[in-house]
């Protein structure tokens, strides 16, 4: 609670204290007051029952004695003859009745016929009887009387009430001071004996307003006054019962009077006084306990916040053990434990009572008595502060290691007196401890047995430290270097360099690797300084001599170099061979295609035929040795596209399945395919494999043999698959030693067999490598005899057979020759090579298409521009400018964006072909140019351009 | 808290001055229902039993000249207006007077002899009920027939006209339409001293005007004073007029009423010099009770709160349904 809080508080209290004895004294007017008027009204109340009960009494006294005397007279009556023989007796009979009710009779007349007896009672008590010689009385002139009749003998009473009334209300007390009157025929009269009567003022309104009540019959209190001849005026009280008295013709009523002061007096004295003595001492009991209150509200202000300081200190006294996993304890100079926290349970495993028991002075724990001698000796030695370590086996087994320590308090004469401390649970610590000196002493040995130099520097980059495992290595005594800058030990015109690595490696907190020689006098010395950061504040570096290595690599990059370009001028070499002989190529198969067109005898067939077999043959050697070339030089890619591998397959059959029939070969396509498959994949890539084993298969098959091409699917999962492709023939199978070398580039199985087979020898190592290329590995089996088996997989993915482009035409020769006619399209011809000129006009003349030729790209802009042709057939390498150039510049021309121009060149590279058709071109048509290739592309874009124009 | 809390028992202590619920007296409410209820249950029962002898004597009176026929003429000889029976001498005769005012004294002489069947009758009632102090029968020819005889020589004025007489014409044409019983509502206290005397009348007619007047005075002061004494609590049972029927002797006493003889209202009722008036609520000597009769009788109050009477604090009054009397209930202050 805050303080302000706390003096609201004091504030409120004193105020609640202070209406509080208000209240209390408020109420104890109240109090009073009621207590006052009660009492007053109570009296007053206590009056008028006085006046009421006394009324009352009297008038039952007065019919009891209106009975009584009628009893009496009838008695009298009925004994007449027995009172006249004897006298006496109605003498004691009459005074019985006389002093059954005293004073009530004045005097009795008794009329016995012959004589009028009158009998009285002085006051003396005396009973008096007489002879009434006037006989009975004249009732008229009476009050208060009864007059009774009976058969001899009448009786008249005359009543004195006053006087019976003041013996009859005597017994009824009267507040002091007070008078009782009998109020009849509207005459006061007093009743107390032997006092001084109050005078009361008969015309005062009280006394009227009374006399009117008791006429009505309605009993009263009044409040009246009088005076006194001592006090002078005195106020009192009148109470008025009325009562029936038939005797006598006015009103009766008892009526008694207090004063009152009478009344109220008592009230101040008893309770005003116990009032104000109860007031002073509540006035004096609210300020003790506000002052008591005050104190207390400051004692526990400074209590709660000395407890709160406390609890705060303890809790985190609590708090902070239980980090430390520690607990606290107390000894004597015993060294017997005499209070210890409650987390000695959880460290030790032992409850207090236990910790306790086993520092008893007569205890037996070992353990306790070790940790007690100790802490003795160490006291012995003067020391106030022990502090030790020793481990501890905890009940459930689990050793941990504990640190105490110990402060010791002297007594003022230097003896030992008592002691506190602190245990705690260091085992973490001392692990972890332990693991560092364990991991500093494996640094030790490692950096001890690192055989590179080793500097550590700190930011700024000066020497802390180094170690060198042969301190001949080093340039400078290693001594020198301590204390001394970066920028001081390192070679001369590299001090950026190294200075920049050992900054970057601050700042990126990586590995910087720097080379730096020394020009020393045993020659040019090379080192690779690595940078680190080892800590915020400390960077290392390792530097390893690598000059031999230097030297090494030096050789190493000058071999590779030349065997580089011993590539590329073999590439290069190959690129233009190929070329060069392609050129004449083109010109001697195109003649021969043209040759065959023309009427020739039988054995002029079979001359061109082996002119046409040698020419392809060459080409294909040309193909293959440029093929591997490429794969060697790394310039192959894999071209994917939608394909169907059944569809495919047969294709390939197809094209073998003339060889095939000549050698009356069995030639079987088994696929194990569904139909509706198609995957993406370098379709002409597989092809050119496949046509290659089956094309080996049928060379080296003898006649009536069989060749039989599988193809398998295996589903690898997620759209991809393996196509297993397997080639087996019956041929003369290869020999394990040869099946090692069959992949190598121009091998040859026996050179004796194999004469009778043509080829480079190019074509195995090709597939092998394709294969290789394409995720696959060619595997053979063969047995001398018997025959091979090739089989190969590639990898796949699954396609859409929507995305399955149609394949064109198969176009007869037939068709060739009505070329012309069927599609008369008008073809220009840019061609510089004469013979190739007049092959084409030739190949144009025969297919009997329109044709213009000119001999450069400038002259074929120019021609293109005069006169409108379909299609342009572009040579690609021409003098002034080449085809490439002249296509683009005819792309520029407005009004030729649909002329279809095709690249003509020897160059066989794709990237050639890509090149062609960036700049423009619409196909590309790689020399020689056969007439049936020809032929084909025409129609296709005769179809396109007259389709166009149709629809 | 705890100084809030002192506020809060200060506020309590100021307040609960005021909070004082205002009481119904539901409770003592259906105890004087129960009182009544049983009273007038009794009273039922009395009025059942005049109601068979009404029926009988309309019954026989309705074949008059048959009964004239048969009449014993010599039953009772009548001297003057008074028959000669005289108290305790004849338990089968009744005392008979043809008072002066009669119209036709010969009529009337037929018609005593016509009706002394009811004298067998009126014998069975008497002896039947022991609350019965008379049952008697006044005709419209000024005959009056009571049972059992009584000292009507000293008592009756044979001048008088009985019909002019509460217990006659309560239950006439006029003020008893419906010819049924009627209670009369003035109790009168029996001079020969059986206190409280309770008048049920029932009319006689004979071809459809009034013959006679059947009557019984019941005294009650027993069967009240055992009902009042099984109830705790002061009670009183007054008549229209004020005059105090029955009553505890509590709650006569606390009301400033005469002194009682013995501290005995029935003892006092039955005394000599008693005197109805003197114990009338109006004649008390507190100017307040006779507010409360004002209150209770003529304002047909329930409740009537007593301010200047320290010794009385409420007093509450429910009234019977077959007669015009009252049970007051007075509850005193302590």
């Amino acid at each position: 609670m805050s303080s302000p809080l706390k003096r609201s508080n004091f504030f409120l209290l004193t105020a609640v204290g202070s209406a509080l004895i208000f209240m209390v004294i408020f109420l104890g007017f109240s109090f009073f007051n009621a207590i006052y008027q009660t009492q007053v009204q109570s009296r007053k109340d206590f009056l008028s029952q006085q006046t009421a009960l006394a009324s009352r009494g009297l008038e039952s006294e007065i019919d009891r004695f209106k009975s009584e005397s009628g009893f009496f007279a009838d008695n009298i009556a009925d004994q007449l003859e027995d009172i006249n023989s004897d006298p006496d007796r109605l003498v004691r009979t009459t005074r019985q009745l006389f002093n059954a009710f005293p004073g009530m009779i004045d005097h009795l007349w008794m009329d016995l016929g012959d004589s009028v007896l009158l009998f009285s009672l002085t006051s003396r008590n005396d009973f008096l009887v007489q002879k009434d010689a006037e006989g009975l009385p004249s009732l008229g002139e009476l009050d208060s009387f009864i007059q009774l009749d009976r058969e001899g003998v009448k009786f008249v009473f005359l009543l004195d009430l006053p006087d019976f009334s003041k013996g009859y209300v005597s017994i009824f007390y009267l507040d002091q001071g007070g008078e009782k009157f009998l109020f009849l025929n509207n005459k006061l009269i007093s009743l107390d004996q032997g006092k001084d009567s109050i005078s009361l003022d008969p015309d005062q309104e009280a006394i009227l307003k009374a006399k009117e009540d008791i006429s009505l019959g309605l009993k009263g209190i009044y409040p009246v006054s009088w005076e006194d001849e001592e006090k002078g005026a005195v106020a009192g009280t009148l109470a008025q019962y009325p009562f029936n008295f038939s005797p006598s013709k006015g009103d009766a009523a008892l009526v008694f009077l207090v004063p009152t002061e009478n009344l109220t007096s008592g009230i101040y004295s008893t309770y005003l006084f116990v009032f104000f003595i109860l007031a002073v001492i509540l006035v004096g009991m609210i300020t003790v306990f506000i002052f008591s209150l005050k104190s207390k509200f400051k004692a526990d202000r400074l209590r709660e916040k000395n407890l709160e300081e406390i609890s705060s200190l303890f809790e985190q006294q609590n708090l902070l053990l239980k980090e430390l996993k520690g607990f606290v304890f107390f000894h004597d100079h015993l060294g017997q434990i005499t209070e210890v926290s409650e987390q000695v349970e959880e460290i030790l495993g032992h409850t207090r009572e236990d910790f306790i028991y086993s520092f008893k002075k007569d205890s037996t724990h070992p353990e306790a008595n070790q940790v007690k001698s100790t802490v003795m000796e160490m006291v012995a030695e003067g020391k106030d502060l022990v502090d030790l370590e020793y481990d501890f086996i905890k009940p459930n087994g689990e050793k941990i290691r504990v640190r105490v320590f110990t402060k010791v308090v002297f007594d003022e004469n230097g003896r030992f007196e008592r002691g506190f401390g602190l245990g705690i649970d260091i085992t973490k610590q001392y692990v972890a401890q332990q693991k560092i000196l364990q991991s500093e002493t494996r640094l030790k040995n490692l950096i001890k047995n690192i055989p590179d130099t080793i500097f550590i520097y700190d930011r700024q980059g000066d020497v802390i430290d180094f170690h060198v495992i042969d301190s001949e290595t080093l340039l400078e005594s290693a001594k020198e270097t301590l204390g001394r800058n970066i920028s001081e030990i390192v070679p001369h015109n590299q001090e950026e360099l190294v200075i920049g690595a050992f900054k970057k490696s601050i700042q990126t907190k990586k590995m910087q690797t720097v080379q730096v020689f020394w020009n020393s006098p045993m020659g040019e010395k090379h080192y690779e300084m690595r940078f680190f950061s080892l800590d915020d504040n400390q960077v290392m570096s390792l530097s390893r001599d690598i000059t031999s290595q230097k030297i090494w690599e030096k050789g190493l990059v000058e071999a590779m170099n030349a065997a580089d370009q011993a590539s590329q001028a073999k590439s290069q070499f190959l690129a233009n061979m190929s070329h060069e002989i392609r050129t004449p190529m083109n010109g001697l198969l195109g003649i021969i295609d043209l040759l065959e067109g023309t009427k020739l005898g039988q054995i002029q067939k079979q001359y061109v035929e082996i002119i046409k077999n040698s020419g392809n043959t060459l080409l294909d050697i040309i193909r293959d040795i440029l093929d591997y070339s490429k794969i060697e030089s790394g310039k192959i890619e894999i071209n994917k596209e939608i394909f169907d591998p059944a569809k495919e397959i047969h294709v390939q059959k197809e094209m073998l399945s003339g060889l095939a029939k000549k050698k009356q070969i069995d030639l079987k396509v088994l696929v194990n395919l569904d139909e509706n498959l198609v995957f993406e994949g370098d379709k002409n890539k597989i092809n050119q494999i496949l046509l290659n084993l089956m094309g080996n298969a049928l060379k080296f098959t003898p006649e009536g043999g069989s060749v039989t091409v599988r193809l398998e699917l295996e589903d690898i999962g997620s759209d991809l698959y393996f196509l297993s492709y397997e080639v087996q023939d019956t041929g003369i199978g290869i020999s394990e030693e040869n099946i090692k070398n069959l992949t190598q580039p121009f091998y040859q199985v026996d050179s004796s067999i194999s004469k009778n087979f043509q080829g480079t020898g190019l074509g195995l190592a090709i597939a092998k490598r394709m294969i290789e290329l394409l995720g696959g590995e060619l595997k053979i089996e063969s047995k001398l005899g018997e025959g091979s088996k090739f089989a190969f997989s590639i990898m796949v993915k699954r396609a859409e057979k929507e995305d399955l482009a149609s394949g064109n035409q198969v176009l007869t020769w037939k068709d060739v020759k009505d070329m012309g006619a069927e599609f008369p399209l008008r073809v220009l011809l840019a061609e510089d090579n004469e013979l190739n000129q007049q092959l084409m006009t030739l190949m144009f003349e025969q297919l009997g298409f329109e044709y213009d030729t000119v001999k450069s790209g400038k002259e074929a802009l120019q021609r293109v521009q005069e006169k409108d042709f379909d299609v342009v057939l572009m040579d690609v390498q021409m003098p002034d400018m080449n085809g490439l150039e002249a296509t683009r510049e005819i792309r520029k021309l407005k009004d030729k964006k649909g002329l279809i121009i095709i690249g003509l060149s020897a160059n066989v590279f794709e990237e050639d072909q890509k090149e062609a058709l960036k700049a423009g071109m619409d196909d590309y048509l790689t020399k020689p140019i056969r007439l049936a290739v020809l032929a084909d592309k025409l129609e296709f874009y005769f179809r396109k351009v007259r389709g166009e124009e149709i629809s | 808290m705890k100084n809030y809390l002192i506020l809060l028992i200060l506020g309590l202590g100021v307040g609960s001055c005021s909070l004082l619920p205002e009481k119904s007296y539901q409770a003592e409410f259906s105890e004087l229902d129960e009182m009544v209820d049983l009273l007038e249950d009794q009273g039922a029962l009395l009025s059942q039993s005049l109601d068979s002898i009404a029926h009988f004597y309309e019954d026989h009176i309705s074949n008059f000249d048959s009964l004239l026929s048969q009449a014993d003429y010599d039953k009772y000889l009548i001297e003057g207006p008074f028959s000669s029976a005289t108290p305790g001498s004849d338990s089968s005769k009744s005392s008979i007077i043809i008072l002066n005012t009669t119209a036709n004294r010969e009529k009337a002489l037929k018609e005593v002899a016509a009706t002394n069947f009811l004298d067998e009758r009126f014998s069975d009632f008497v002896k039947k009920n022991e609350l019965v102090a008379q049952v008697y029968s006044n005709s419209a020819l000024q005959v009056s027939r009571v049972y059992p005889c009584y000292d009507h020589k000293n008592i009756v004025d044979p001048n008088i006209d009985v019909t002019q007489f509460n217990f006659y014409y309560a239950a006439n044409e006029i003020n008893n339409p419906n010819r049924g019983l009627v209670w009369i509502p003035d109790a009168y206290v029996d001079p020969a001293g059986r206190g409280w005397i309770v008048s049920l009348v029932h009319p006689i007619y004979k071809n459809d005007s009034l013959f006679a007047v059947l009557g019984v005075d019941f005294t009650v002061d027993d069967v009240i004073y055992n009902y009042l004494q099984d109830y705790e609590g002061e009670y009183l049972l007054v008549n229209a007029k004020g005059d105090i029927v029955a009553g505890k002797a509590g709650a006569i006493e606390t009301i400033s009423m005469p002194p009682l003889k013995n501290h005995v209202y029935r003892e006092t009722v039955k005394s000599e010099n008693f005197r109805v008036s003197d114990f009338n609520l109006f004649q008390s000597r507190s100017r307040e009770v006779r507010e409360m009769a004002q209150e209770f009788l003529l304002k047909k109050s329930q409740v009537f709160e007593f301010q200047e009477e320290k010794s009385l604090k409420v007093a509450l009054c429910y009234p019977f349904q077959e007669i015009d009397w009252y049970m007051i209930q007075i509850i005193p202050s302590n």
